[in-house]
């Protein structure tokens, strides 16, 4: 147990020092915030509809592609040949780098939801849901990108191709999420299969990620 | 009407033949690029 | 789908013995395909028009196979991601290779086509309808398998990234399905036209499922060429890096 926490430690440590990447991420989502008013035209009516929506894309995006932070560090300098070694499961060790990353880059998007989307006018009741869903879906976001960070783990710069390979099974994330969001206040029914399924697919992910994610990591290193 | 859907048609046999083809094509053009490698390959190992 | 070649699944495990096989079989099954199609598209075209969409709906003989191409492609690819991770067998690698351009062309077809036949029923060429959405998302999915062949040096190394990548996906595609399908019929209340007709007539279903068998076989011819290609690919890979030591 007390290996978890190093790991969970550390990580974090590392995330919060100096190029670790837990400001880009939040500056990435303020720049994709910001770029949609820009793009759409400064209706306000306009904006605070799709609001939700631009939210959510942005803090998808912003997640997808900080994911080679996960196992990047660590097998350039060979830390990762080490965990592979440890006494513990490699699935719990995965877990705990996907919390990890999630704690250092997807929270802080959630922390930063509520600003952002007063820029674009968003209701306040419909922001206090929405915080209230991408906690829910940015864990699931990470757990997911946790299984394209592993199966890139060797290759240099993989951000991209992580991206691209994880954002198929982010979809329902993103549906389900957003129609949570937006059918929160007035249409109860949707929310309720929303939100289930919302839920249902954190916990999907919190199963797969890291048994998919170890695999991968096995079979990449014993080749 | 029917004229103007044919053109449709038309179209959508078109756009499927073409790509069918074009994978037909790079298949066709990879497999004799592979094997001309081989050849030069294998011909200078002989030649050790 | 009937694929000969799969029944004699571990016999083919020589690869020497599988590019003699393909170099029979691959002018066999183009012959098989040719012949199909055209009776298919022959039957097909002289079915009684459609009442309501007249010609258009003779797209549907390149349209659905497309989409039961793409679909079954992707399924045979996460049969042989098992083969590459469990029972190791040492061709199945280069099947999920050789197959995935082959699948993301049939779901590029599927949605081109799809495109086509929604303009003069829809009115644009492109409406997000649950199955056209699926469809796109499933080629997706495949740019992202082919993507990651292409990042790997070696090949071996790749394949069983892609094969995990290929079973995950499989695990997911219900699931994008699903909630795609539940997002469309959230945003569309009215009920969605069906781009094969509300029911299939057997005038209709007949070309079908020849045209259907038809694509397969070439599917098939296309995989044993693309599959020997590769073969050949590792050879000269391996014999160049020989070349390349013996130089030092």
């Amino acid at each position: 147990m007390s290996g978890v926490v190093a790991i969970l430690r550390r990580d974090l440590a590392l995330s919060l020092r100096a190029g670790g990447g837990v400001g880009i991420g939040v500056i990435f989502f303020l720049a994709i915030v910001m770029v949609m008013p820009f793009a759409v035209g400064p209706d306000q009516k306009l904006l605070a509809q799709i609001g939700p929506a631009i939210l959510w894309t942005g803090a998808l995006l912003a997640s997808l592609l900080g994911l080679d932070r996960i196992f990047g560090a660590d097998a350039e300098d060979g830390s990762l040949d080490l965990l592979l070694l440890a006494p513990q499961p490699l699935e719990v060790i995965a877990f705990t780098k996907a919390l990890a990353h999630w704690l250092a880059t997807g929270l802080p998007l959630v922390i930063a939801t509520p600003l952002l989307g007063l820029l674009l006018g968003v209701e306040i009741d419909t922001l206090w849901v929405a915080v209230l869903m991408l906690l829910i879906g940015t864990p699931a976001i990470a757990f997911l990108g946790l299984i394209g960070a592993a199966l890139a783990a060797s290759l240099p710069r993989a951000g991209l191709l992580i991206a691209v390979m994880i954002v198929p099974f982010t979809i329902p994330v993103l549906i389900f999420g957003t129609a949570a969001t937006t059918a929160a206040i007035a249409e109860g029914a949707v929310f309720g299969t929303a939100f289930k399924f919302l839920c249902a697919l954190l916990l999907f992910s919190l199963v797969i990620g890291p048994v998919a994610a170890a695999a991968a990591l096995r079979l990449g290193r014993g080749s | 009407m029917a004229a103007m859907h044919f053109t449709f048609v038309a179209w959508a046999y078109g756009v499927a033949a073409a790509i069918l083809l074009a994978l037909i094509v790079w298949i066709a053009l990879d497999y004799r690029a592979q094997r001309t490698r081989l050849a030069e390959l294998e011909s200078r190992r002989g030649k050790k | 789908m009937p694929r000969t070649s799969r029944m004699k699944i571990s016999e083919l495990a020589n690869p020497n013995r599988f590019m003699r096989l393909a170099t029979r079989m691959i002018p066999l099954f183009a012959a098989l395909a040719a012949v199909l199609l055209a009776y298919g598209l022959y039957l097909g075209f002289n079915a009684p028009a459609e009442r309501d969409q007249g010609i258009t709906a003779r797209i549907m003989f390149v349209h659905v196979p497309a989409a039961w191409l793409a679909l079954g492609v992707y399924s045979m690819m996460a049969v042989a991601a098992l083969g590459t991770l469990v029972w190791r067998h040492p061709l199945a690698d280069v099947a999920q290779k050789a197959a995935a351009p082959l699948g993301a062309g049939f779901a590029l077809i599927c949605l081109v086509t799809g495109a086509i036949w929604g303009r003069p029923t829809w009115g644009t060429y492109w409406e997000w309808d649950g199955r056209l959405t699926s469809m796109l998302v499933l080629f997706l999915i495949y740019l992202g398998i082919i993507a990651l062949w292409r990042a790997f040096e070696e090949p071996l190394a790749a394949a069983k990234a892609v094969a995990i990548l290929t079973l995950v996906g499989f695990i997911n595609i219900p699931i994008v399905k699903f909630s795609v399908d539940w997002w469309s019929t959230l945003h569309q209340p009215a009920s969605v036209f069906r781009l094969d007709g509300p029911t299939m007539h057997s005038s209709y279903l007949n070309p079908l499922l020849i045209c259907a068998l038809g694509f397969s076989f070439l599917f098939g011819a296309m995989l044993m060429a693309a599959m020997r290609n590769e073969l050949l690919r590792r050879r000269v890979r391996t014999l160049t890096i020989f070349a390349a030591q013996e130089q030092r």
